[in-house]
């Protein structure tokens, strides 16, 4: 069946995991736009997913009619915090809140430090940043909220130490000082208040929780910056005893705190690579991270030269606070579905369609663990999916309209993402204090993966392969990014041929190595897209929902930043481009990245190496010496992003079939990363294996051309069945006549 | 902090976007109205690499519209949280008139800031 695109969006969902296999239960989570009174939702499995002329339209199998649904509005609650929990007794008596903080953004509101409990909601204190970066103290006494202020706002990207105290005697006093400078600030008046009245047991780090239960991501007030050693103290402490805390050698914190029965002190230098911020003080009562606060980062202690937190974690022991991070939007489930344990493996959909609008909101469906279905299996991009999910550079950025020479047309996707800015960015931009984003969520909607996205690049153009296997007859298994990370080179070895996606741009190095091993031990890859196997990122083993992108290699903050902050937190690798860490694709697909220019698309042009007889199964039917001059991507099959072997011996093992030239300006003047950058499509014998590369994120995007019989999908053809057939491979013989070097 | 552009991370650096509009190169601009869409030549290339990437102008964007068929030049919005701004007369039944349309726009405000005395 064929179904018609909205226009513009009224509703938006996600679903909870991305990827199930048979028996499993799947959590989809709609929010609708006020108005939409109901939906229904059913099932679907995506065919494809384009629809524009001469597309191959949006080709949908519906699988279960789930039901119709009242319309809900939810919030999103963005904004990155610590929650934890203390003594009720902490802030009876005499007691203090401190930390060391380094604001990155003046936003207009008040920004809170450390909260007990919530003073202008009920019983508590906060430690804060009023609207211009001054300090303050509030304490609720007497019924209302006593306020002690500092004179002086706090400079931007500059730590300072910040205390206040009070006395049972209810004398309030903050002090503040910048690192390398004096304590300032005094005493403000007293405020009655009972000292031997409980307090509240909830403490906040970075924000304000609404209620003292403060159910997570109904936070406010966020703080945007570095936070180090934040704490609260059963003490009134003096300047001195600050100092200790804030900015003594990590060992002796506990020694300091031994007699503080109520004290919470959070060592950030400790755990980084968890979402739990360990309390050092007697109580041990660590806090849990909500909506990803960047670890990983320098604090105080940062020295020059330092680039692995975990060489000296004690110089990496800040986090980095965002009151526009989202890691979960936190719906309720409004529906849900178990995967049906003869439900074949594919790409799958939730499509839900009320008065005015609709979404898809896409899920896979992977072999049960442990067995293969179909002797092909397409590994879907998820990594790359999550690292582009609500981009916004795309109009934000002078870079988008230049590399496609045209206007950024803006869908119903990207309209809804600007009225929705709470719903995040992607990896590829920044928070509003301008730092790079690092963790992407699956736990919100992902507004670049559905059909039909004006995009036209990554999950759109993966359906043109599943479309074409289809048609073919050719069941696949598919699996994500993620299982692959997981399972890695045995998930890979149950199949004879493995299928990238258009788009293959990141995973981790586990993943990397998986695909290596895979076709060194007699796998046979073909590698379906182009800028590839490029950049690593690190799939969080405590919280599956995230994965941490740097892309540091293309950071827009400083230098700085990209020397020293490099390594990823949650794994600890480098991240950026996986040939910084030891893995370059060329020695796995001939090929690696060149350039990108989505303005219009190339063929590729015959080199002596297809001549090859290796290489005379790929060219089986095929008569022409220009190859794919046609395609629903820029109209040709070198296109949007490319690959070839420039800088490289790419060694005799792999062969030159074919390559593009007469490139336009675009390429050099936007999105070229080394000088030469023609695409090339090779074959190569690497190991026991096979790897054919296409090397381009266009070529998938012939397939359907001519009713599906050209050139381009003949030797994509020829390629799967020959991989198919256990026949061996006959390498090319050394010398082959490879012209390009 | 003021983050860069990523055009200051792409790109083979072999040629050079020109600062400046030439104004009598009326010939680059009746290339580019003739066929929006259509493969430029170097010199129109480089010309609408300046007018794209120009900062002290807007970015322009252009938006699918309800109706099928039709869309909105805007100025995309200046930060996170503000909505797009559409051109009057932005309306357009065709990419290509879109395009036309962001041309002229930055062609004629580059001009206008090129004649203004230095401060």
């Amino acid at each position: 069946m064929t179904d018609a695109l909205p226009s513009l969006k009224q509703m938006v969902g996600y679903c909870d995991p991305l990827v199930a296999e048979p028996g499993q239960d799947i959590s989809f989570h709609v929010s609708c736009e006020p108005g939409v009174r109901a939906y229904a939702a059913r099932i679907i499995r995506m065919l494809s997913g384009d629809p524009q002329p001469g597309g191959p339209g949006l080709r949908t199998m519906p699988v279960a009619d789930v039901g119709e649904f009242e319309g809900q509005t939810h919030p999103v609650h963005p904004g990155s915090y610590l929650a934890g929990s203390c003594s009720p007794l902490l802030t009876a008596g005499e007691w203090s809140l401190l930390t060391l903080a380094w604001p990155s953004r003046v936003t207009q509101r008040r920004q809170v430090l450390v909260a007990i409990g919530n003073p202008w909601t009920g019983n508590g204190a906060a430690l804060y940043l009023d609207e211009e970066l001054r300090p303050a103290l509030a304490v609720r006494a007497g019924g209302a909220v006593a306020i002690a202020e500092h004179d002086r706002s706090l400079e931007l990207r500059r730590w300072h130490a910040l205390l206040g105290r009070c006395t049972r005697a209810g004398e309030m006093h903050l002090r503040v000082r910048p690192l390398d400078g004096e304590w300032r600030g005094g005493p403000a008046p007293p405020v009655e208040r009972d000292p031997d009245q409980q307090g509240p047991d909830a403490i906040t780090i970075g924000a304000l929780r609404a209620d003292a239960a403060g159910q997570p991501g109904a936070a406010g007030f966020q703080f945007t910056g570095r936070l180090e050693r934040p704490a609260a103290i059963d003490a009134a402490l003096d300047t001195s005893a600050a100092d200790e805390l804030l900015t003594g050698s990590r060992d002796d914190l506990p020694g300091l705190l031994a007699d503080r029965t109520g004290a919470v002190l959070y060592d950030l230098s400790i755990g980084i690579g968890s979402w739990t911020a360990t309390d050092v003080g007697p109580g041990g009562r660590h806090a849990t991270a909500h909506n990803t606060p960047l670890r990983g980062v320098r604090g105080s202690r940062s020295q020059p030269g330092s680039a692995d937190w975990r060489e000296v974690p004690e110089q990496y022991g800040a986090m980095h606070f965002q009151g526009d991070a989202i890691e979960d939007c936190a719906w309720p489930a409004a529906f849900g579905f178990t995967v049906p344990g003869d439900l074949a493996s594919g790409f799958y959909a939730a499509h839900v369609a009320g008065a005015g609008g609709d979404d898809y909101i896409p899920f896979f469906v992977r072999p049960a663990a442990g067995a293969a279905t179909s002797p092909v299996l397409l590994v879907a991009p998820t990594a790359t999916y999550a690292s582009y999910g609500n981009s916004r550079f795309w109009w934000e950025d002078p870079v988008q309209e230049c590399v496609q020479d045209r206007l950024v047309e803006l869908g119903a996707e990207e309209q809804y993402l600007i009225a929705h800015p709470e719903l995040g960015a992607s990896s590829y931009d920044q928070y509003l204090d301008g730092t790079d984003v690092c963790y992407v969520s699956w736990r919100r909607p992902n507004l670049n993966m559905r059909p039909g996205h004006a995009r036209y690049e990554g999950y759109t153009c993966d359906l043109y392969l599943v479309d074409w296997l289809d048609r073919l007859g050719q069941a696949v298994d598919v699996v994500t990014d993620e299982i692959v990370h997981r399972e890695g080179a045995d998930l890979l070895g149950r199949y004879p041929v493995v299928l990238t996606g258009t788009h293959p741009e990141y995973m981790s190095a586990a993943e990397f190595d998986a695909f290596g091993a895979y076709v060194r031990g007699g796998g046979r890859l073909m590698y379906m897209g182009g800028n590839g196997f490029a950049s690593n990122v690190s799939f969080d083993e405590h919280r599956p929902w995230i994965m941490e992108n740097r892309r540091v290699d293309f950071w827009m903050q400083g230098e700085d930043a990209r020397r020293s902050e490099s390594h990823n937190s949650t794994d600890g690798l480098r991240g950026g481009d996986l040939r910084r860490i030891g893995r370059q694709s060329v020695h796995l697909t001939g090929v690696e990245t060149a350039t990108m220019g989505f303005d219009r698309s190339y063929p590729y042009h015959r080199e002596p190496g297809s001549h090859d007889p290796a290489a005379a199964f790929v060219f089986a039917g095929v008569s022409a010496d220009v190859l794919g001059d046609f395609g629903l991507l820029g109209g040709g099959v070198v296109g949007q992003e490319w690959d070839n072997s420039a800088g490289h011996d790419r060694g005799p093992e792999f062969l030159l079939l074919a390559a593009s030239r007469d490139h336009t300006l675009v390429p050099p003047l936007f999105g070229a990363v080394k000088p030469q950058y023609h695409g090339e499509l090779t074959l190569g014998f690497p190991g026991r294996g096979c790897v054919f590369s296409v090397s381009s994120m266009s070529w998938c995007g012939a397939l359907s051309q001519h009713d599906y019989r050209n050139d381009i999908a003949t030797i994509t053809g020829n390629v799967l069945r020959r991989f198919l057939d256990p026949a061996p491979l006959v390498p090319p013989t050394k010398g082959a006549s490879d012209a390009r070097s | 902090m003021s983050p860069l552009s990523m055009l200051d991370r792409t790109g083979t650096s072999q040629y050079r976007i020109p600062d400046r509009i030439e104004a009598a190169r009326d010939d680059l601009v009746q290339e580019f109205l003739a066929d929006p869409l259509g493969r430029h030549s170097d010199d129109l290339q480089l010309l609408l690499a300046h007018l794209r990437s120009a900062s002290s102008i807007p970015r322009l964007v252009v938006l699918r519209a309800v109706t099928a068929g039709r869309w909105l030049v805007a100025e995309a919005p200046a930060r996170r949280g503000e909505l797009p701004r559409p051109l009057p007369g932005g309306a357009v039944g065709s990419l290509a008139d879109a395009e036309r349309i962001a041309f002229q726009w930055r062609w004629s405000r580059l001009l206008e800031q090129q004649a203004e005395p230095a401060p």
